[in-house]
C-alpha cells in the first residue's frame, strides 16, 4: 500500500538549504549599512548607531504592534494618534494625580489598550472593517488630548519618568532602545511558540478553516487589537518621557505610515497570515537606518521621504516576486 | 501496446514530451496523439503527469524536449492565445469564468465585436444567443455569470471553447463539481461533439465515466504512458491495476464485513429539521454506523450536515443527541459534543494552506497540545508522525498542507478530526477531487472508524461511493429526508436514483 508520492520528489524545499523568511531583510538592511559606511565614511560610530536606535524605537514599537494586527488580516490605523493620547494622558497623571510615575506609565499603557479593545470589539463583533474602524478611533484619539490640552504640551518634570526616554543602562544602551527590544523579543516568543501565536496564524492564514475547527476567532481578533493598542500606548509613554512633555500632536507625521511599512518592508503579509515580530522589526531599523543615514549625508529633507518611498516599493517588490515566484511554481507541481 | 500515429491530418500529438521542473523530471517522454472525432479519456494517479501534459497541449506550460504535433507538423505553442489561434481550447478545473460580468462579456472577453471605437454589443448579444441556443444552454446573454450553476458555468466554457474554433478540446477534471445528471449532460454533449468532427480529451479521476466515454484511452504513471488503448478493450479492474499498479479487489467491502443496519443505540435522532435548502429531514442515527446521505446538488443533505456542526442556524425542527436536545449554536460548540466536519471544499475552508502538515493535524485540539501558554511542538510532531503513519500521509511532515495532493490534503483534515477525538463525522464530498489510490484508502479509513465505534455521516454525489462505504442509506428528495434508510444489503443504485430525482 506504501506508494512513493511523486509529487514530493519534485518538490524544491528539498534542495539546497532553507533560509529563514527575515534573511532577505536582513541582507537588504546590511547592504544599506554598508553603503551607507561607503557613502559616508563614518556612519558607523556609536554615537550615530545610538541615534539611530533611539529615533527607531517609535517605530519599532509601532512595526510590532502592526504585526499583531497585519498577521490576522487586519491593519490599525490608530497607533499614531494612540501615542498622543497616552503621552497625555501620562502627562494628565503624573501632573494630576498622586499616582506618580508608575500611575503614568500604566496610565499611558492602559488608555492605549483601552482603543485598541475597541478596535477589535467594533470590528469583530460589528463586522466594520478594520481600515474604517481603526480610522474612526484615530479620529478619536486624536481629537481627546487637543481637547483637553488646548493644544499645549503638557511639560514632565519628573526624572524618573522622564528617564524612561532619555536614560542609559550601562552608561550606552538606552533605556527605551532596551524596552522595544524586550517587548520585540517577547511579542516573537508569544507569536512563534504559544497556542495563542498558533491561532494568530490560523486566522490569518484561513479564518473560516480556523472558525471550522474551533478556534474562538473573537477572542484572538480582540486580543491583537488590544495588544496593538498597548504597544502603541507604551510607545506613546516613551515619546513623552524623551520630549519630557505629553505632546497632544504626537504620532500625526508620518510614524503611523512608517510603522506599517516597516512591518511589510519586513514580510508581514497585508493578507495576514504569514510574517514575523523579527521581520518587522527588521524592516523598522531598515527604515530607521535609512532615515538616519539620509540625515547624515546632508540629503535635503524634502527628498527624504521619496528615497524612503522607494526603498519600501523595491522591498515589497521582491518579496512579492520571490513569493510569487514561489507560489506559482508549488502550483505547477501541485497540478502536474 | 503504444501504437502513436502523428501523421494524420485532424491529429494533435505530443511526441517524446519532457517536463521538468528544476531537474526533476515530471514527464519523462511522453506520446499519444488525439485524433479528430476521437473522446481521448487521459487517466493516473495524482503526480502521474496528465495535468502537465494537458498545461503543455493547451500552452500553458513549455516542454523542456520533445514536440507538439498538429496535423503531423511541429508547433510551438508558447502561450495558450497561440494554442488557441491554432485551435486547442482548455477548458480548467478551477473555472476561468467571471462572475461579476454578464455572460455576453464572459463570452467575448478580449475580442470585443467593435462598431467603431464602441463595442457593438446588440450583434455580441444575437451571437451568443445563437451559441446558447445551439449547445441547449438556457441563460440570458444580459444575467451575471455568477447566477449560473456551476454546471452550466462549465457548459458554457466548453460553448465560449468551441466558438473560440476549438477543434481540439481539452477538458481537466470536468466532472469533479457535478451531479449525476449534470455529468450525464456533459457526457452526452461530448459525445455529440466528438460526432460532429472535434476532437476531446478529458482528464478525470472516474474510471467509470471514462469508459462511458471515451474511444480512447491513456493512461500515465509517473510520468511515462503506460497504456494507449482503444477503450473496447478495457475493463475498469484493468485501468485501475494500470494506474495503481495493484489489482482492485473486486469484493464489495459490504460483504466483506457484514453488519447489521439497525441494532444498537440511538445516538442522533433528527426531526423535521429545516434549514435552506433542506426542508424536512428526519433520521435516526445510530452509533457506529456509517450512514450514507444520498441526493441531487440542493436536495438538502449538506445543509443537515451544516446544521449540525452549528455553521448553518436550524430554522425548524429538532436534534436530539444521545437523549438530550441539542442545538449547535457555533462550530466550536458542535466540536465539544464530539462532532468534526469535513466540508466539501477543501481549498476554501478545509485546512490552513501556509501552514505544516503537523500544525494542520493539532488545529481543533490545540489547548489539549499545548502546556500552559506554550504550543507543544515536540508532541505535535508526535502526533503528526502517528497520523502519517496510520492514514499513509504521504509527504515531509513540515511541507505546508497547500502543496499537497488533493488525497493528502482530505487524509489531513481526516487527521484533525480522529486527533480532536470527533466520534461523529460529518463528511461532505470526501473523496472529491481525489486520485483513485487515495479514494480507495478514504473508504478504508471510513469503515475502520465506524468499526472503531465512530459515527459517520457521509454525503456523495458518487453513487458508488454511497454504496461502497454505509451501512444504512438515507435519500433527500428536493430537501426532503424522511423514513427509515435503507439498509446497504437491501440497497439498489437504480432504485436509489431514481428515488433522488
Amino acid at each position: 500500500m506504501a506508494k512513493q508520492d511523486t509529487s514530493t520528489t519534485a518538490s524544491p524545499q528539498r534542495k539546497g538549504l532553507r533560509l529563514p523568511p527575515e534573511t532577505g531583510i536582513f541582507v537588504i538592511l546590511a547592504l544599506i549599512m554598508a553603503g551607507m559606511e561607503v557613502l559616508t565614511g563614518n556612519f558607523l560610530t556609536i554615537g550615530n548607531i545610538s541615534t539611530l536606535l533611539v529615533n527607531t524605537i517609535t517605530i519599532g514599537l509601532l512595526a510590532v504592534s502592526e504585526t499583531f494586527v497585519l498577521l490576522i488580516g487586519g491593519i490599525d490605523l490608530s497607533v499614531g494618534a494612540i501615542q498622543a493620547l497616552s503621552g497625555v494622558t501620562a502627562a494628565v497623571v503624573i501632573n494630576h494625580t498622586p499616582l506618580g510615575w508608575p500611575g503614568a506609565i500604566l496610565g499611558g499603557i492602559l488608555a492605549g489598550a483601552l482603543i485598541g479593545f475597541i478596535n477589535g470589539s467594533i470590528t469583530h463583533y460589528i463586522n466594520v472593517p478594520a481600515f474604517i474602524t481603526t480610522f474612526a478611533t484615530l479620529g478619536v484619539a486624536a481629537s481627546i488630548p487637543l481637547i483637553v490640552t488646548q493644544a499645549n504640551p503638557i511639560p514632565i518634570f519628573s526624572n524618573t519618568f522622564n528617564a524612561l526616554g532619555q536614560g542609559y543602562v550601562l552608561k550606552i544602551i538606552p533605556i527605551g532602545v532596551l524596552v522595544m527590544l524586550v517587548v520585540a523579543a517577547a511579542a516573537h516568543v508569544v507569536l512563534s511558540r504559544t497556542a495563542f501565536g498558533v491561532k494568530v496564524y490560523a486566522v490569518g492564514g484561513n479564518r473560516h478553516s480556523a472558525w471550522l475547527a474551533g478556534v474562538n476567532i473573537a477572542r484572538i481578533e480582540i486580543l491583537c487589537f488590544t495588544l496593538s493598542g498597548t504597544i502603541a500606548g507604551l510607545a506613546g509613554v516613551i515619546l513623552a518621557a524623551r520630549l519630557a512633555s505629553g505632546y497632544p500632536t504626537a504620532g500625526s507625521g508620518a510614524s503611523l505610515f512608517d510603522g506599517i511599512a516597516s512591518a511589510v518592508v519586513g514580510g508581514v503579509s497585508l493578507f495576514g497570515g504569514s510574517g514575523s515580530v523579527a521581520g518587522a522589526l527588521l524592516g523598522a531599523i531598515v527604515i530607521g537606518t535609512l532615515t538616519e543615514g539620509m540625515d547624515v549625508l546632508d540629503l535635503n529633507t524634502y527628498w527624504q521621504p521619496l528615497v524612503i518611498g522607494i526603498v519600501i516599493l523595491l522591498a515589497v517588490m521582491l518579496d512579492t516576486w520571490k513569493t510569487g515566484l514561489l507560489r506559482t511554481l508549488m502550483r505547477r507541481l501541485r497540478r502536474a | 501496446m503504444t501504437t502513436v500515429s502523428t501523421g494524420q491530418a485532424g491529429s494533435l500529438a505530443l511526441s517524446g514530451i519532457v517536463k521538468r521542473y528544476d531537474s526533476s523530471p515530471v514527464v519523462r517522454g511522453v506520446s499519444f496523439s488525439l485524433r479528430a472525432g476521437e473522446v481521448t479519456a487521459l487517466l493516473g494517479h495524482n503526480g502521474a503527469g496528465k495535468s502537465t501534459a494537458l498545461k503543455i497541449l493547451g500552452g500553458a506550460e513549455q516542454p523542456s524536449g520533445g514536440h507538439i504535433l498538429l496535423d503531423g507538423e511541429a508547433v510551438t505553442l508558447t502561450t495558450p492565445r497561440i494554442a488557441e489561434a491554432h485551435g486547442i481550447a482548455v477548458v480548467w478545473q478551477e473555472l476561468r469564468i467571471i462572475e461579476k460580468l454578464t455572460v455576453t462579456q464572459n463570452f467575448f472577453l478580449n475580442r470585443e465585436k467593435r462598431r467603431g471605437p464602441f463595442t457593438d454589443r446588440t450583434a455580441m448579444n444575437e451571437h451568443v444567443r445563437r451559441a446558447l441556443a445551439t449547445y441547449g444552454l438556457a441563460a440570458d446573454p444580459d444575467m451575471a455569470a455568477g447566477a449560473l450553476s456551476p454546471a452550466d458555468r462549465q457548459m458554457l466554457e466548453i460553448i465560449i471553447a468551441l466558438d473560440k474554433g476549438g477543434r481540439f478540446l481539452l477538458l481537466d477534471e470536468p466532472t469533479s463539481a457535478l451531479n449525476a445528471s449534470e455529468i450525464t449532460r456533459l457526457l452526452d454533449t461530448v459525445r455529440r461533439l466528438a460526432a460532429g468532427g472535434t476532437s476531446i480529451a478529458i482528464v478525470t479521476h472516474k474510471l467509470g465515466e471514462a469508459l462511458a466515454v471515451a474511444d480512447h484511452v491513456v493512461v500515465m504513471k509517473d510520468g511515462d504512458v503506460v497504456l494507449d488503448a482503444e477503450r473496447a478493450d478495457l475493463s475498469e479492474a484493468d485501468l485501475a491495476y494500470y494506474i495503481t499498479g495493484h489489482r482492485r479487489d473486486a469484493t464489495p467491502l459490504a460483504e466483506v464485513s457484514p453488519r447489521t443496519a439497525f441494532g444498537g443505540t440511538t445516538l442522533l435522532d433528527i426531526r423535521t429539521l429545516s434549514s435552506g435548502n433542506c426542508r424536512s429531514a428526519s433520521l435516526e442515527i445510530n452509533a457506529g454506523r456509517v450512514v450514507g446521505l444520498y441526493g441531487v446538488a440542493g436536495a438538502g443533505q449538506v445543509e443537515l450536515l451544516e446544521v449540525l456542526f452549528g455553521v448553518r442556524p436550524m430554522r425548524g425542527g429538532e436534534i436530539r443527541l444521545a437523549g438530550e436536545p441539542y442545538v449547535p449554536t457555533t462550530p466550536r460548540a458542535a466540536l465539544a459534543k464530539g462532532f468534526g466536519f469535513l466540508t466539501d471544499d477543501r481549498k476554501a475552508n478545509g485546512f490552513i494552506p501556509d501552514m505544516t502538515i503537523g500544525k494542520n493535524i493539532v488545529l481543533a485540539s490545540i489547548d489539549r497540545f499545548s502546556r500552559g501558554i506554550w504550543f507543544d511542538d515536540a508532541a505535535v510532531a508526535e502526533q503528526a508522525r502517528t497520523m502519517a503513519a496510520r492514514l499513509a500521509i504521504r509527504s515531509p511532515l513540515g511541507t505546508s498542507v497547500r502543496r499537497l495532493s488533493g488525497g493528502n490534503q482530505q487524509k489531513v483534515i481526516f487527521a484533525k478530526w480522529v486527533t480532536a477525538r470527533s466520534r461523529i463525522l460529518l463528511l461532505a464530498e470526501p473523496t472529491k477531487g481525489v486520485d483513485i489510490g487515495a479514494k480507495a484508502e478514504i473508504h478504508a479509513l471510513i469503515r475502520e472508524l465506524a468499526a472503531a465505534g465512530d459515527t459517520l455521516l457521509v454525503c456523495s454525489s458518487e453513487i458508488e461511493e454511497i454504496l461502497e462505504v454505509s451501512d444504512v442509506i438515507y435519500v433527500f428528495r428536493h430537501g426532503i429526508c424522511e423514513g427509515t434508510g435503507i439498509p446497504r444489503a437491501e440497497a439498489e443504485a437504480r432504485s436509489i436514483l431514481a428515488q433522488s430525482l
